[in-house]
Protein backbone atom coordinates (compact mmCIF):
# COMPACT_ATOMS: atom_id res chain seq x y z
CA UNK A 1 0.00 0.00 0.00
CA UNK A 2 3.19 2.68 1.04
CA UNK A 3 4.34 1.47 -1.95
CA UNK A 4 2.05 2.67 -4.52
CA UNK A 5 1.29 5.39 -2.49
CA UNK A 6 4.96 6.70 -2.31
CA UNK A 7 4.88 6.15 -6.55
CA UNK A 8 1.53 7.31 -7.36
CA UNK A 9 3.41 10.52 -5.66
CA UNK A 10 6.13 10.30 -7.72
CA UNK A 11 4.37 10.22 -10.87
CA UNK A 12 2.08 13.09 -10.12
CA UNK A 13 5.24 15.20 -8.82
CA UNK A 14 7.36 14.19 -12.36
CA UNK A 15 3.65 14.78 -13.86
CA UNK A 16 4.20 11.84 -16.23
CA UNK A 17 1.23 9.97 -17.58
CA UNK A 18 1.54 6.03 -15.26
CA UNK A 19 2.15 3.24 -17.11
CA UNK A 20 -1.07 1.04 -17.83
CA UNK A 21 0.44 -2.03 -15.55
CA UNK A 22 0.62 0.45 -12.76
CA UNK A 23 -2.74 1.81 -13.18
CA UNK A 24 -4.22 -1.74 -13.28
CA UNK A 25 -2.32 -1.76 -9.64
CA UNK A 26 -4.15 1.16 -8.58
CA UNK A 27 -7.50 -0.06 -9.37
CA UNK A 28 -6.97 -3.34 -7.80
CA UNK A 29 -5.82 -1.45 -4.45
CA UNK A 30 -9.09 0.75 -4.45
CA UNK A 31 -10.22 -1.39 -1.62
CA UNK A 32 -6.92 -1.60 0.35
CA UNK A 33 -7.85 1.35 2.56
CA UNK A 34 -10.69 -0.24 3.85
CA UNK A 35 -9.67 -3.76 4.21
CA UNK A 36 -6.84 -1.54 6.39
CA UNK A 37 -8.88 0.05 8.25
CA UNK A 38 -11.08 -3.46 8.94
CA UNK A 39 -8.05 -5.22 9.90
CA UNK A 40 -6.64 -2.66 12.55
CA UNK A 41 -10.09 -2.44 13.86
CA UNK A 42 -10.38 -6.26 13.61
CA UNK A 43 -6.76 -6.45 15.71
CA UNK A 44 -8.00 -4.40 18.33
CA UNK A 45 -11.16 -5.99 19.39
CA UNK A 46 -9.51 -9.62 19.29
CA UNK A 47 -6.91 -8.07 21.21
CA UNK A 48 -8.78 -6.74 24.33
CA UNK A 49 -10.56 -10.28 24.65
CA UNK A 50 -11.80 -11.18 26.93
CA UNK A 51 -12.31 -7.56 28.21
CA UNK A 52 -14.50 -4.88 26.36
CA UNK A 53 -13.11 -2.34 28.83
CA UNK A 54 -10.01 -3.38 29.67
CA UNK A 55 -10.26 -4.55 33.43
CA UNK A 56 -13.41 -2.56 34.07
CA UNK A 57 -15.84 -4.50 31.79
CA UNK A 58 -15.97 -8.22 30.66
CA UNK A 59 -17.68 -8.94 27.06
CA UNK A 60 -19.65 -12.00 28.74
CA UNK A 61 -21.16 -9.23 31.50
CA UNK A 62 -21.48 -6.79 28.90
CA UNK A 63 -23.30 -8.97 26.03
CA UNK A 64 -27.64 -8.89 26.31
CA UNK A 65 -28.91 -12.11 27.91
CA UNK A 66 -32.15 -12.45 26.05
CA UNK A 67 -30.62 -12.02 22.64
CA UNK A 68 -30.96 -15.77 22.02
CA UNK A 69 -28.50 -17.33 19.69
CA UNK A 70 -31.05 -17.72 16.68
CA UNK A 71 -32.15 -14.01 16.99
CA UNK A 72 -28.03 -13.11 16.74
CA UNK A 73 -28.10 -15.34 14.04
CA UNK A 74 -30.92 -13.71 11.50
CA UNK A 75 -29.45 -10.23 11.89
CA UNK A 76 -26.13 -10.91 11.26
CA UNK A 77 -27.17 -12.83 8.19
CA UNK A 78 -29.46 -10.22 7.18
CA UNK A 79 -26.56 -7.46 7.48
CA UNK A 80 -23.74 -9.83 5.60
CA UNK A 81 -26.44 -10.63 2.92
CA UNK A 82 -27.38 -7.18 2.61
CA UNK A 83 -23.83 -5.86 2.68
CA UNK A 84 -22.79 -8.84 0.04
CA UNK A 85 -25.40 -7.30 -2.23
CA UNK A 86 -24.31 -3.68 -1.61
CA UNK A 87 -21.04 -4.38 -2.11
CA UNK A 88 -21.20 -6.25 -5.46
CA UNK A 89 -23.86 -3.02 -6.54
CA UNK A 90 -21.27 -0.43 -5.38
CA UNK A 91 -18.23 -2.13 -7.63
CA UNK A 92 -20.07 -2.09 -10.32
CA UNK A 93 -21.65 1.55 -10.32
CA UNK A 94 -17.75 2.46 -9.85
CA UNK A 95 -16.84 0.51 -12.84
CA UNK A 96 -19.70 1.83 -14.58
CA UNK A 97 -19.24 5.63 -13.90
CA UNK A 98 -15.28 5.04 -14.56
CA UNK A 99 -16.21 3.29 -18.08
CA UNK A 100 -18.82 6.62 -18.78
CA UNK A 101 -15.61 9.44 -18.38
CA UNK A 102 -13.19 7.36 -20.78
CA UNK A 103 -12.12 9.73 -23.89
CA UNK B 1 -27.37 27.57 38.43
CA UNK B 2 -26.25 24.39 39.91
CA UNK B 3 -29.41 24.95 42.22
CA UNK B 4 -31.82 23.90 39.92
CA UNK B 5 -29.60 21.04 38.85
CA UNK B 6 -30.06 18.40 41.45
CA UNK B 7 -30.19 14.73 40.74
CA UNK B 8 -34.19 15.05 41.18
CA UNK B 9 -34.18 17.18 37.63
CA UNK B 10 -31.60 16.88 36.04
CA UNK B 11 -33.42 13.20 34.94
CA UNK B 12 -36.38 15.20 33.91
CA UNK B 13 -34.19 17.87 32.22
CA UNK B 14 -33.21 15.05 30.43
CA UNK B 15 -36.45 13.13 29.38
CA UNK B 16 -37.42 16.33 28.11
CA UNK B 17 -34.61 16.64 25.62
CA UNK B 18 -35.16 13.41 24.81
CA UNK B 19 -38.27 13.73 23.77
CA UNK B 20 -38.24 16.78 21.87
CA UNK B 21 -35.32 15.30 20.02
CA UNK B 22 -37.59 12.19 19.01
CA UNK B 23 -40.80 14.59 18.13
CA UNK B 24 -38.54 16.54 15.57
CA UNK B 25 -37.19 13.53 14.23
CA UNK B 26 -40.62 11.79 14.18
CA UNK B 27 -41.61 15.16 12.32
CA UNK B 28 -39.13 15.41 10.43
CA UNK B 29 -37.94 11.98 8.93
CA UNK B 30 -41.76 11.18 8.82
CA UNK B 31 -42.58 13.65 6.48
CA UNK B 32 -39.57 12.88 3.92
CA UNK B 33 -40.22 8.86 4.89
CA UNK B 34 -43.61 9.68 3.45
CA UNK B 35 -42.47 11.32 0.34
CA UNK B 36 -40.61 7.83 0.11
CA UNK B 37 -43.43 5.63 0.40
CA UNK B 38 -45.77 8.00 -1.54
CA UNK B 39 -43.37 7.62 -4.65
CA UNK B 40 -44.78 4.69 -5.14
CA UNK B 41 -47.50 6.22 -6.82
CA UNK B 42 -45.68 8.35 -9.13
CA UNK B 43 -44.82 8.85 -12.20
CA UNK B 44 -40.82 9.03 -13.56
CA UNK B 45 -40.62 12.91 -13.69
CA UNK B 46 -42.88 13.29 -10.33
CA UNK B 47 -40.33 11.28 -8.80
CA UNK B 48 -37.96 13.12 -9.85
CA UNK B 49 -39.47 16.54 -8.15
CA UNK B 50 -40.16 14.55 -4.99
CA UNK B 51 -36.91 13.52 -4.46
CA UNK B 52 -35.36 16.91 -5.53
CA UNK B 53 -37.71 18.38 -2.79
CA UNK B 54 -36.36 16.43 0.36
CA UNK B 55 -33.10 16.25 -1.38
CA UNK B 56 -31.21 18.88 0.88
CA UNK B 57 -32.62 18.14 4.06
CA UNK B 58 -33.59 13.74 4.39
CA UNK B 59 -29.94 12.35 5.55
CA UNK B 60 -29.86 15.83 7.90
CA UNK B 61 -33.15 14.74 9.42
CA UNK B 62 -31.99 11.55 10.95
CA UNK B 63 -29.34 13.17 13.06
CA UNK B 64 -32.36 13.34 15.77
CA UNK B 65 -32.66 9.71 15.63
CA UNK B 66 -29.36 9.73 16.40
CA UNK B 67 -29.41 12.27 19.12
CA UNK B 68 -32.42 11.28 20.36
CA UNK B 69 -31.19 7.38 20.76
CA UNK B 70 -27.87 9.09 21.79
CA UNK B 71 -29.39 10.73 24.73
CA UNK B 72 -30.56 7.73 25.84
CA UNK B 73 -27.85 5.55 25.63
CA UNK B 74 -25.96 8.48 27.79
CA UNK B 75 -28.85 9.68 29.93
CA UNK B 76 -31.10 6.54 30.82
CA UNK B 77 -28.46 3.16 30.23
CA UNK B 78 -30.66 0.61 31.95
CA UNK B 79 -33.49 2.11 29.99
CA UNK B 80 -31.39 1.69 26.63
CA UNK B 81 -30.07 -1.48 27.52
CA UNK B 82 -33.51 -2.91 28.08
CA UNK B 83 -35.98 -1.03 24.75
CA UNK B 84 -33.46 -1.75 22.57
CA UNK B 85 -32.76 -5.67 23.33
CA UNK B 86 -36.77 -6.00 23.38
CA UNK B 87 -36.80 -4.41 20.68
CA UNK B 88 -33.60 -6.30 18.80
CA UNK B 89 -35.08 -7.33 15.68
CA UNK B 90 -37.54 -4.83 14.86
CA UNK B 91 -34.37 -2.53 15.47
CA UNK B 92 -32.01 -4.73 12.88
CA UNK B 93 -35.05 -4.21 10.13
CA UNK B 94 -35.25 -0.74 10.76
CA UNK B 95 -31.74 -0.16 10.18
CA UNK B 96 -31.94 -2.19 6.67
CA UNK B 97 -34.56 0.06 5.46
CA UNK B 98 -32.48 3.14 6.47
CA UNK B 99 -29.47 1.72 4.67
CA UNK B 100 -31.38 0.78 1.67
CA UNK B 101 -32.75 4.31 1.60
CA UNK B 102 -29.66 5.51 1.57
CA UNK B 103 -28.00 3.72 -0.68
CA UNK B 104 -30.46 3.76 -2.91
CA UNK B 105 -30.72 7.43 -2.89
CA UNK B 106 -27.45 8.16 -3.69
CA UNK B 107 -27.25 5.24 -6.56
CA UNK B 108 -30.24 5.94 -8.52
CA UNK B 109 -28.67 9.18 -10.20
CA UNK B 110 -25.45 7.54 -10.47
CA UNK B 111 -25.98 3.55 -11.62
CA UNK B 112 -26.90 2.80 -15.21
CA UNK B 113 -30.51 4.62 -16.42
CA UNK B 114 -32.33 0.98 -17.00
CA UNK B 115 -30.95 0.60 -13.18
CA UNK B 116 -32.99 3.69 -12.19
CA UNK B 117 -36.45 1.87 -11.98
CA UNK B 118 -34.55 -0.74 -9.76
CA UNK B 119 -32.96 2.21 -7.07
CA UNK B 120 -36.46 3.76 -7.05
CA UNK B 121 -38.45 0.72 -6.15
CA UNK B 122 -35.69 -0.05 -3.39
CA UNK B 123 -35.89 3.63 -1.80
CA UNK B 124 -39.45 2.93 -1.48
CA UNK B 125 -38.95 -0.36 0.18
CA UNK B 126 -36.47 0.90 2.77
CA UNK B 127 -38.77 3.99 3.19
CA UNK B 128 -42.03 1.56 3.93
CA UNK B 129 -39.64 -1.18 5.81
CA UNK B 130 -38.19 1.78 8.32
CA UNK B 131 -41.50 3.84 8.71
CA UNK B 132 -43.66 0.12 9.17
CA UNK B 133 -41.06 -1.33 11.97
CA UNK B 134 -41.25 2.35 13.65
CA UNK B 135 -44.64 2.01 14.16
CA UNK B 136 -44.33 -1.87 15.48
CA UNK B 137 -41.60 -0.52 17.95
CA UNK B 138 -44.12 2.33 19.15
CA UNK B 139 -46.71 -0.39 19.72
CA UNK B 140 -44.78 -2.52 21.40
CA UNK B 141 -43.09 0.28 23.66
CA UNK B 142 -46.68 1.33 24.29
CA UNK B 143 -47.81 -2.38 25.51
CA UNK B 144 -44.28 -2.75 27.65
CA UNK B 145 -43.09 -5.27 25.15
CA UNK B 146 -45.51 -7.57 25.97
CA UNK B 147 -45.29 -10.39 23.15
CA UNK B 148 -48.61 -11.88 23.54
CA UNK B 149 -51.51 -12.39 20.42
CA UNK B 150 -53.62 -9.21 20.92
CA UNK B 151 -50.21 -7.08 21.79
CA UNK B 152 -48.12 -8.08 18.51
CA UNK B 153 -52.05 -7.66 16.93
CA UNK B 154 -51.60 -4.20 17.94
CA UNK B 155 -48.18 -3.36 17.26
CA UNK B 156 -49.01 -4.26 13.85
CA UNK B 157 -51.75 -2.19 13.48
CA UNK B 158 -49.35 0.48 14.59
CA UNK B 159 -47.43 0.16 12.03
CA UNK B 160 -49.60 0.32 9.31
CA UNK B 161 -51.28 3.57 11.10
CA UNK B 162 -47.97 5.37 11.19
CA UNK B 163 -47.56 4.62 7.46
CA UNK B 164 -50.52 6.68 6.89
CA UNK B 165 -49.47 9.22 9.38
CA UNK B 166 -46.09 9.61 7.36
CA UNK B 167 -47.99 9.47 4.51
CA UNK B 168 -49.95 12.51 5.63
CA UNK B 169 -47.00 14.89 6.28
CA UNK B 170 -45.45 13.46 2.91
CA UNK B 171 -48.15 14.29 0.99
CA UNK B 172 -48.73 17.85 3.12
CA UNK B 173 -45.02 18.61 2.42
CA UNK B 174 -45.64 17.68 -1.44
CA UNK B 175 -49.25 20.03 -1.08
CA UNK B 176 -46.33 22.82 0.32
CA UNK B 177 -43.17 22.22 -2.25
CA UNK B 178 -44.66 21.21 -5.40
CA UNK B 179 -46.91 22.44 -8.37
CA UNK B 180 -49.68 21.16 -10.70
CA UNK B 181 -50.15 17.77 -10.95
CA UNK B 182 -48.34 16.12 -8.53
CA UNK B 183 -49.92 18.85 -5.94
CA UNK B 184 -53.07 17.85 -6.80
CA UNK B 185 -52.12 14.19 -6.64
CA UNK B 186 -50.85 14.78 -3.20
CA UNK B 187 -54.27 16.26 -2.19
CA UNK B 188 -55.35 13.75 -2.86
CA UNK B 189 -52.82 11.20 -0.77
CA UNK B 190 -52.99 13.13 1.87
CA UNK B 191 -56.96 12.75 2.45
CA UNK B 192 -56.74 9.04 2.57
CA UNK B 193 -53.65 8.94 4.90
CA UNK B 194 -55.92 11.68 7.37
CA UNK B 195 -57.78 8.53 8.12
CA UNK B 196 -55.44 6.23 8.65
CA UNK B 197 -53.77 8.53 10.97
CA UNK B 198 -56.65 9.28 12.79
CA UNK B 199 -57.55 5.61 13.10
CA UNK B 200 -54.17 5.23 14.52
CA UNK B 201 -54.72 8.29 17.17
CA UNK B 202 -57.18 6.52 18.39
CA UNK B 203 -56.30 3.30 18.83
CA UNK B 204 -52.97 4.39 20.84
CA UNK B 205 -55.00 6.97 22.92
CA UNK B 206 -57.68 3.71 23.94
CA UNK B 207 -54.84 1.32 24.51
CA UNK B 208 -52.95 3.39 26.94
CA UNK B 209 -55.62 3.33 29.44
CA UNK B 210 -56.24 0.12 28.68
CA UNK B 211 -52.62 -1.64 29.38
CA UNK B 212 -52.06 0.28 32.43
CA UNK B 213 -54.57 1.17 35.02
CA UNK B 214 -51.79 3.84 36.64
CA UNK B 215 -52.57 5.83 33.28
CA UNK B 216 -56.36 5.41 33.32
CA UNK B 217 -56.63 6.99 36.68
CA UNK B 218 -54.26 9.65 35.14
CA UNK B 219 -56.48 10.41 32.49
CA UNK B 220 -60.07 10.00 33.60
CA UNK B 221 -60.01 10.70 37.16
CA UNK B 222 -61.11 14.15 38.39
CA UNK B 223 -59.58 17.22 38.25
CA UNK B 224 -57.23 16.05 35.21
CA UNK B 225 -59.69 14.63 33.15
CA UNK B 226 -60.68 17.91 32.54
CA UNK B 227 -57.27 19.40 32.26
CA UNK B 228 -56.56 17.25 29.89
CA UNK B 229 -59.79 17.45 27.72
CA UNK B 230 -58.14 19.85 25.32
CA UNK B 231 -55.85 16.94 23.82
CA UNK B 232 -58.35 14.82 22.69
CA UNK B 233 -60.70 18.17 21.67
CA UNK B 234 -57.84 19.74 19.88
CA UNK B 235 -56.79 16.73 18.18
CA UNK B 236 -60.52 16.16 16.38
CA UNK B 237 -60.95 19.56 15.46
CA UNK B 238 -57.76 19.68 13.91
CA UNK B 239 -58.81 16.53 12.20
CA UNK B 240 -62.13 17.33 11.22
CA UNK B 241 -60.19 20.84 10.19
CA UNK B 242 -57.51 19.46 8.09
CA UNK B 243 -60.13 17.41 6.14
CA UNK B 244 -62.10 20.40 5.57
CA UNK B 245 -59.52 22.09 4.56
CA UNK B 246 -58.25 19.36 1.86
CA UNK B 247 -61.84 19.09 0.37
CA UNK B 248 -61.88 22.80 -0.27
CA UNK B 249 -58.07 22.17 -2.36
CA UNK B 250 -59.67 19.45 -4.51
CA UNK B 251 -62.51 21.79 -5.72
CA UNK B 252 -60.04 24.49 -6.89
CA UNK B 253 -60.32 24.51 -10.46
CA UNK B 254 -57.04 23.76 -12.17
CA UNK B 255 -57.54 25.88 -15.61
CA UNK B 256 -57.25 23.87 -18.68
CA UNK B 257 -55.54 26.79 -20.32
CA UNK B 258 -52.87 27.35 -18.27
CA UNK B 259 -51.95 25.11 -15.09
CA UNK B 260 -49.16 27.69 -14.12
CA UNK B 261 -51.28 30.20 -13.47
CA UNK B 262 -54.01 28.40 -10.78
CA UNK B 263 -52.24 28.86 -7.34
CA UNK B 264 -53.37 27.17 -3.69
CA UNK B 265 -53.50 29.89 -0.98
CA UNK B 266 -52.36 29.04 2.39
CA UNK B 267 -50.75 25.79 1.01
CA UNK B 268 -48.70 25.38 4.10
CA UNK B 269 -51.24 24.68 6.22
CA UNK B 270 -51.85 21.06 5.87
CA UNK B 271 -48.12 20.48 6.41
CA UNK B 272 -48.52 22.79 10.02
CA UNK B 273 -52.15 20.72 10.42
CA UNK B 274 -50.43 17.45 10.28
CA UNK B 275 -47.77 17.88 12.16
CA UNK B 276 -49.96 19.73 14.84
CA UNK B 277 -51.28 16.88 15.02
CA UNK B 278 -48.42 14.66 15.88
CA UNK B 279 -47.46 17.12 18.48
CA UNK B 280 -51.01 16.07 20.06
CA UNK B 281 -50.05 12.66 19.86
CA UNK B 282 -46.89 13.06 21.84
CA UNK B 283 -48.14 15.13 24.65
CA UNK B 284 -51.05 12.60 25.15
CA UNK B 285 -48.40 9.68 25.47
CA UNK B 286 -45.93 12.05 26.69
CA UNK B 287 -48.00 12.62 29.90
CA UNK B 288 -49.25 9.17 29.94
CA UNK B 289 -45.74 7.83 30.17
CA UNK B 290 -44.46 10.36 32.85
CA UNK B 291 -42.69 9.56 34.85
CA UNK B 292 -42.30 6.55 33.67
CA UNK B 293 -39.52 5.63 30.66
CA UNK B 294 -40.65 1.99 30.23
CA UNK B 295 -44.32 1.21 31.52
CA UNK B 296 -44.82 1.25 35.07
CA UNK B 297 -41.34 -0.83 35.17
CA UNK B 298 -39.00 1.72 35.59
CA UNK B 299 -39.01 5.56 36.16
CA UNK B 300 -36.79 8.16 34.57
CA UNK B 301 -34.74 8.27 38.10
CA UNK B 302 -34.13 4.30 38.24
CA UNK B 303 -32.97 4.42 34.89
CA UNK B 304 -30.73 8.15 34.55
CA UNK B 305 -27.20 7.74 35.30
CA UNK B 306 -24.93 9.50 38.11
CA UNK B 307 -25.87 12.94 38.66
CA UNK B 308 -22.32 13.77 37.95
CA UNK B 309 -22.23 12.03 34.44
CA UNK B 310 -25.74 14.08 33.60
CA UNK B 311 -23.81 17.40 33.96
CA UNK B 312 -21.42 16.73 31.97
CA UNK B 313 -23.39 15.26 29.22
CA UNK B 314 -25.90 18.48 29.52
CA UNK B 315 -22.92 20.82 28.66
CA UNK B 316 -22.37 19.15 25.94
CA UNK B 317 -25.40 18.93 25.14
CA UNK B 318 -26.17 22.98 25.69
CA UNK B 319 -23.17 23.71 23.06
CA UNK B 320 -24.28 20.94 20.15
CA UNK B 321 -27.72 21.99 20.29
CA UNK B 322 -27.90 25.27 19.81
CA UNK B 323 -25.97 24.44 16.66
CA UNK B 324 -27.99 21.51 15.48
CA UNK B 325 -30.95 23.82 15.36
CA UNK B 326 -29.31 26.59 13.73
CA UNK B 327 -28.27 24.51 11.10
CA UNK B 328 -31.52 22.66 10.54
CA UNK B 329 -33.29 26.32 10.71
CA UNK B 330 -30.69 27.56 7.74
CA UNK B 331 -31.13 24.68 5.56
CA UNK B 332 -35.27 24.90 5.65
CA UNK B 333 -34.14 28.87 4.97
CA UNK B 334 -32.14 28.53 2.17
CA UNK B 335 -34.21 25.82 0.21
CA UNK B 336 -37.79 27.76 0.95
CA UNK B 337 -40.09 27.71 -1.57
CA UNK B 338 -41.56 25.83 -4.77
CA UNK B 339 -39.33 23.06 -6.46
Amino acid sequence: MLATAWFSLWYIFRQKIMPKWFAKILVLMTGSGGLATLAGWYTTEIGRQPWLVTNILLTQDAVAKTITQPLLLTSLSLYLSLYAILIVSCISVIFYLAGKSKP
Amino acid sequence: MTYFLTPYSLPIIFAGLMGLSILIYVVLDGYDLGVGILMSRMTLSERHQALSSIAPFWDANETWLVLGIGILLVAFPKAHGLILTQLYLPTTIMLIGLILRGVSFDFRAKARDHHQILWDRVFISGSLITTFTQGYMLGQYIVGFKHNLSSIGFSLLIGICLIAGYNLMGASWLILKSKHQLQKKSIRWAQWALWGTALGLICVSCATPLVSTRIFNKWFRLPYFFILLPVPILTSILVLKLNQLLNQFLNIKFSSKDPTKTKIQSDWKPLVGSIGLFILGFIGLAYSFYPYVILDQMTIWDAASAPESLMVILMGVVIVLPFIIGYTVYAYWVFRGKI
